[in-house]
């Protein structure tokens, strides 16, 4: 090989010029501390560094929102916490309310004890984390909860976005129910056609208020009062029915109640049309206006059992009237005759306050062995004795359905109480004892057939068998001869009586009475107390009007007499009384005062508590423990201790929602912090990897450049010896 | 019968060419550091006077007495080796068509970095964060939705920096292109004139031999040539060169004229279209203009009319329109805008225009109204369309924005989608993030590969150059030794001359003279 200057020169330069680059790309490497700059230096490592990067900055995303997260969670917490100590504090003051008897000015200040806690308790769930609502679930509208008063100014209604907790059982069904969720890094998996995220593969952030608080009631109507829809007015109303909301828009074309509901009802029915397709209930109103959730089967509205209906104004809807209504479900003020329980022909008086106005009435309970048309008369009786009493059509009793026995007057409040007779010349009390004798119903045991009774007589007693004959007659001497056979009675003389209102009672011999029971055997006769009252004749003062309270077999009746100037003169009056009051068959006065009808008991009773429980407030308790609170309350204020007692119970029970939102919050924090760790160690190993990947190998490289430092000056040096010496250097 | 002075004669003509080749060693040791210089060598040969014009005078042994007439010339020659030429032209071609293309790729590599700057991943990534920021915190917020616009915004300036850059690039190497064709048409004007001189010079030379010089300064030229394009070179007698490029004469040394190469205006047809004056297309295998038009017109799967598949700034133009597009209609599909205009995320500047990197925007309506994204979509029952921002304590279409999230997650899982298609079919289906991957990849692996031609490329070229050299290149001590060689060889013949001068000297004053 030849070689040339030119060879020599290119080379030399080429060689310093490559190590000159050389040396320059581990500076630009030492100086920027990376490996490399460009991805076309070393493509797969910058591959790698563009996967790693996004890890990177995905879970530094992912550790943002878990800290979000954590946040939201603690502050849920917080409030809960707050809840739960609010929640001992409300029980603790309604025991102490009910615990001792007080005045209504106690009651007042502890109601308004509980009020103030309620509002209390809306204030913790409306509270916010970093300008989020923690208890309004997807809704971020800075009041949930809110309370509404009634139109005594008392508060009375917790609302959820709107939504009286007590309408809907079904926490779902209220507003912004579904969860709130966020990425966490857990692969997040969504659904690219549904658009719907899988919850296991996301971390909930939302808390659904109506769950946790509790919602639905035992049962509830909407009552609305009709006379304040009026005609040519355009209304909306929604509709919350069995977990169904609808809204009913129409313009009142009726004039009166009937016409309305009519209107109304086929409102509801075009709204329900396809809930009733269903075959699912569907809300119905009645005469009273009350709405109610019914099962619909051919025409005929049932009230559903535990059913919620309750109809709020649609506050959206402009330009609209507002029709009055009263939610009943939660503490109400309804009064309601319990028409079902009133005994026949009673007559029953009662104190009916409509606004302002009191009045007393009496009716007469229905006597019809049909119970409906018993019910029926009775209301009809109480219906013409409230006409009577505040004219035609003011107030009405309702007929039929849930709200059965409701008192009510269209827009005005309604108190019912029993009359207190107390002063009144009605009821003085006369005396009554009774005695009682067990016996067996000779009539109604078969013949041929085998009975057993248990005898027990001075302390001895004995289970005997005996066969019920053709007649009372025959059964009698059965028994006879069954007993005096028995061991335990030898040497005893039984008689059993066949007639008169000793009939099927067991004496000895002597009148000592053998007491009579029923045996652990299937055959046991059925053994009956058959009761003797007396009245105290001596005890009753001449011409003073006393009533009774008379019940012969299924009929009572109230009797009146008056004392007469002796004993005698005084049965004759009470037996006159009887006699008017059960015809022919009465029962009689003996004159040792035994009020006796034959064989049949006749039961004697002085006043008319009994009617006490005539009239009974609508008690209906909510599944919210703030709607529980207010109720206390708002009983209190009313001295119903029993209702505010109820509500100690539920609120417990409503609190179950609070204790597993509480347990559930442990298990996400839990995660959260598990996860947080999980992603700071993953994104630990990733940062190691990029430097792996991106970062300058400092000792290497300066090394390297070093080396290459060394090798250029090296290459310098030559640089004058690089064109060679020649052979004319040397020539002479 | 030997002439009496022919010993004069031949020692004459050996001073003569002695001193030549002195003359020649001088040249060549001149012009060492010339570029282009071939060393040049005077050819030799022993001279003799031929049998047959045998005068009749001399005796029938006639060769005998005219024996011994010493050295002559033929010429003197240039040392090349065509085939290293050939060699050299052909691997400078590709030297220079790498070098270019590296040149114009790592251009678009600065461009679209990811890692010395912020680029597409982080701007994506920065999206990213915002949208699940705004899922996490508070999506009716306007505050926190305006992040996600502006995060959406930045992405769109990006791309729309990035679609004016290389725009930029672009018009930089049209110019480029169109610079390089006009200097390829002045040499070969040059080169044509050159030809012309060859050819009346060498009608004065004998043979083979030519104007060296010029021969010299045709290689150059021709050289210079190759890294244009590859070319085949033709040597004709008369002097001449032809020269092929591409497979088109370029340079016609008989007809004397040259084949202009022809680029058509740039911005009538987007692409880059060249050609010769003679009708024939441009097509090279090699050489930097190939390179151009390659980056140029490179447009991968998305080529049309003269663009071909390579991934030159055409393709990493599609590229990125590519992206944009695909960005533009997921996100948009993704928040319903097929159901709703209104629901676009991003837009073209223009309506109705096809959404490119130049134009992208996000859409007035996401603007004015940043919590749009948080709307949440339902199923009109009457419809059975999808509508957005349902308002479930009104139960009626009020766009109310809720903390609901469901949709911003969805925008979100887009993120991770990989079946997302970009492009056509053929180019690329995964997810965005992969795309970004597989565009930086494809860039950085395109640059790889052609340093790594280049590289190839210098080192053959390096190793050509060499042989060149070896072949003929002037070596100093080479030309030394000739030197002293030929100043020996010349005081030898001028001795000669005393020798024979005393050797006439005795015939003439000593002869016959006995005793003296």
């Amino acid at each position: 090989m030849r070689i040339t200057n030119s060879t020599i020169l290119r080379g030399y330069n080429r060689d310093l010029n490559r190590i000159l680059s050389l040396k320059n790309a581990t500076e630009h490497r030492i100086t920027t501390n990376r490996r490399f700059s460009r991805a076309s230096e070393s493509p797969l490592a910058a591959a790698k560094a563009l996967t790693v990067r996004k890890s990177l900055y995905y879970n530094e995303q992912y550790t943002e929102n878990l800290k979000t997260a954590n946040e939201f969670y603690t502050e849920a917490e917080t409030s809960l916490l707050q809840v739960s100590e609010k929640m001992a504090q409300i029980s603790e003051t309604i025991v102490a309310a009910c615990n001792t008897t007080k005045d209504i000015v106690d009651y007042n200040i502890y109601a308004q004890q509980l009020e103030t806690s309620a509002r209390e308790l809306c204030a913790i769930f409306n509270t916010d984390s970093a300008g989020r609502v923690i208890f309004g679930g997807e809704s971020n509208d800075s009041m949930p909860f809110a309370i509404l008063d009634d139109s005594t100014g008392y508060p009375a209604t917790v609302t959820y976005h709107g939504i009286p907790v007590n309408a809907m059982n079904d926490y779902k069904e209220f507003p912004y129910s579904a969860n709130v969720n966020l990425d966490i890094g857990l692969g997040m998996v969504t659904n690219q056609s549904s658009h719907e995220t899988d919850e296991a593969s996301v971390l909930r952030i939302s808390f659904n208020g109506a769950k946790v608080s509790g919602c639905g009631a035992e049962y509830g109507v909407a009552d609305i009062d009709l006379s304040s829809i009026q005609k040519n007015r355009t209304y909306s109303l929604d509709v919350y029915a069995g977990n169904v909301k609808k809204t009913i828009n129409f313009v009142c074309n009726g004039d009166t109640n009937t016409e309305k509901m009519d209107q109304i009802n086929a409102e509801l029915d075009k709204e329900f049309a396809k809930t009733k397709a269903y075959g699912l209930p569907v809300p119905h109103m009645d005469e009273q206006g009350v709405i109610y959730l019914a099962d619909y089967d051919n025409g005929n509205f049932t009230p559903v059992e535990g059913g919620i209906c309750s109809v709020v104004n649609n506050e959206y809807a402009k330009r609209t009237s507002k029709a009055v209504i009263d939610n009943d479900s939660g503490y109400t003020n309804k009064f309601k005759v319990n028409v079902e329980s009133l005994a026949e022909g009673q007559t029953y008086t009662l104190d009916v306050t409509v606004g302002d106005t009191k009045k007393t009435i009496s009716f007469v309970a229905g006597t019809e062995s049909d119970a409906e048309e018993r019910d029926k008369l009775t209301i009809e009786s109480i219906q013409s004795a409230l006409d009577a009493a505040f004219g035609a059509g003011e107030v009405s009793v309702s007929k039929s359905g849930i709200t059965k026995g409701i008192i009510s007057a269209e827009g005005k409040n309604v108190d019912v109480i029993v009359h207190d007779p107390a002063g009144d010349t009605v009821g003085n009390t006369v005396s009554i004892s009774s005695t009682s004798q067990d016996k067996i119903n000779l009539k109604a045991l078969k013949d041929g057939e085998k009975y057993t009774l248990r005898a027990t007589v001075n302390g001895k007693s004995a289970d005997i068998e005996f066969t019920a004959g053709a007649d009372v007659d025959v059964t009698a001497a059965n028994i006879k001869a069954a007993l005096q056979a028995s061991d335990a009675f030898t040497g005893m003389t039984f008689d059993v009586s066949k007639d008169g209102d000793k009939a099927g009672t067991i004496s000895l011999a002597d009148g000592t009475s053998v007491s009579i029971a029923k045996t652990s055997d299937n055959n046991s006769v059925s053994v009956s107390s058959f009761p003797t009252y007396s009245i105290d004749t001596n005890s009753i003062s001449e011409g003073t009007t006393y009533k009774l309270k008379v019940m012969y077999g299924t009929s009572v009746r109230d009797i009146e007499f008056a004392g007469g100037a002796d004993n005698n003169a005084t049965i004759a009056n009470i037996n006159k009384a009887l006699e008017d009051a059960f015809g022919t068959g009465a029962p009689t006065v003996a004159a040792d005062g035994k009020v006796t009808a034959g064989d049949t008991a006749v039961i004697l009773s002085n006043s008319i508590d009994s009617g006490k429980s005539v009239v009974e407030r609508e008690r209906i308790y909510s599944n919210n423990y703030i709607q529980l609170t207010l109720d206390a309350a708002r009983a209190l204020r009313n001295g119903d201790i029993a209702y505010a007692n109820g509500c100690l119970d539920r609120i417990a029970v409503a609190k179950e929602g609070l204790l597993a939102e509480i347990a559930d919050m442990g298990c996400n924090e839990e995660f959260i912090d598990f996860n947080l760790t999980r992603i700071t160690t993953r994104s630990e190993n990733l940062s190691e990897r990029q430097n792996d990947l991106e970062v300058t190998d400092a000792k290497k490289e300066i090394t390297l450049w070093k080396t290459y430092e060394a090798m250029y000056n090296a290459c310098l040096q030559m640089s004058s010896s690089v064109v060679p010496n020649s052979i004319f250097n040397y020539i002479k | 019968m030997r002439p009496t002075f022919m010993g004069f004669e031949v020692q004459k003509r050996t001073l003569q060419i002695a001193q030549k080749n002195i003359d020649i060693t001088g040249n060549n040791v001149s012009n060492i550091n010339t570029p282009g210089y071939t060393r040049q060598r005077v050819d030799l040969y022993a001279d003799y006077i031929s049998a047959q014009g045998d005068p009749n005078w001399t005796s029938k042994r006639s060769q005998l007495c005219m024996a011994g007439q010493g050295v002559n010339a033929y010429g003197v020659s240039q040392i090349r080796d065509q085939f290293i030429d050939k060699r050299y032209r052909e691997n400078v071609a590709v030297e220079a068509e790498t070098e270019t293309k590296v040149g114009i790729l790592t251009d678009i590599e600065d461009i679209l970095d990811n890692f010395e700057s912020d680029g597409l991943q982080y701007y994506t990534q920065q999206f990213f964060n915002a949208l699940q920021d705004y899922s996490g915190k508070k999506p009716d917020s306007k505050d926190v939705a305006i992040i996600c616009v502006n995060s959406a915004v930045n992405l769109c300036q990006l791309l729309n920096t990035y679609d004016t850059e290389l725009k930029q690039v672009e018009d930089t190497y049209v110019a480029e292109l169109q610079d390089t064709v006009d200097y390829v048409n002045k040499l070969l004007d040059e080169m044509n004139t050159l030809n012309q001189k060859i050819v009346k010079e060498k009608f004065h030379y004998p043979d083979e031999y030519g104007p060296n010089e010029l021969n010299d300064q045709m290689n150059l030229y021709i050289d210079e040539l190759a890294t244009y394009g590859n070319i085949e070179v033709q040597h004709f007698n008369d002097g001449s060169y032809s020269i092929k490029m591409g497979g088109v004469t370029v340079l016609d040394g008989e007809a004397n004229k040259t084949n202009r190469l022809i680029m058509k205006d740039y911005n009538n047809y987007g692409q880059a279209i060249l050609g010769f004056e003679s009708g024939h297309d441009l097509n090279l295998q090699s050489g930097s203009l190939k390179a151009y038009f390659d980056m140029i017109n490179g447009n991968g799967v998305y080529a049309t009319g003269h663009q071909n598949s390579e991934y030159g700034i055409a393709y990493f133009r599609s590229a990125i329109n590519e992206f944009a597009r695909t960005i533009a209609k997921t996100f948009n599909e993704a928040n319903g805008a097929e159901f709703d205009d209104f629901r676009k995320m991003f837009e073209p500047a223009t309506e109705d225009a096809l959404i490119t990197a130049g134009n992208i925007r996000v859409s007035k309506a996401w603007q004015e109204d940043p919590t749009m994204i948080g709307k949440v979509r339902k199923l009109d029952d009457e419809t059975g369309l999808y509508v957005y921002g349902y308002d479930q304590k009104e139960q009626v279409i009020n766009g109310k924005v809720t903390l609901q999230n469901t949709n911003v997650l969805y925008l979100i899982s887009q993120f991770d989608n990989s079946n997302i298609k970009f492009g056509n079919a053929h180019d690329f289906e995964g997810s965005i993030n992969e795309y970004i991957s597989f565009i930086s990849n494809r860039l950085g692996q395109k640059i790889q590969y052609e340093s790594g031609r280049n590289d190839t490329a210098i080192n053959t070229v390096d190793g050509l150059l060499d042989a060149r050299d070896d072949i003929s290149a002037v070596q100093i001590d080479e030309e030394g030794i000739n030197m002293l060689n030929y100043q020996k060889w010349y005081n030898a013949s001028s001795r000669l001359v005393t020798a024979l001068d005393d050797l006439l000297d005795k015939l003439i004053n000593g002869t016959g003279r006995v005793g003296l």
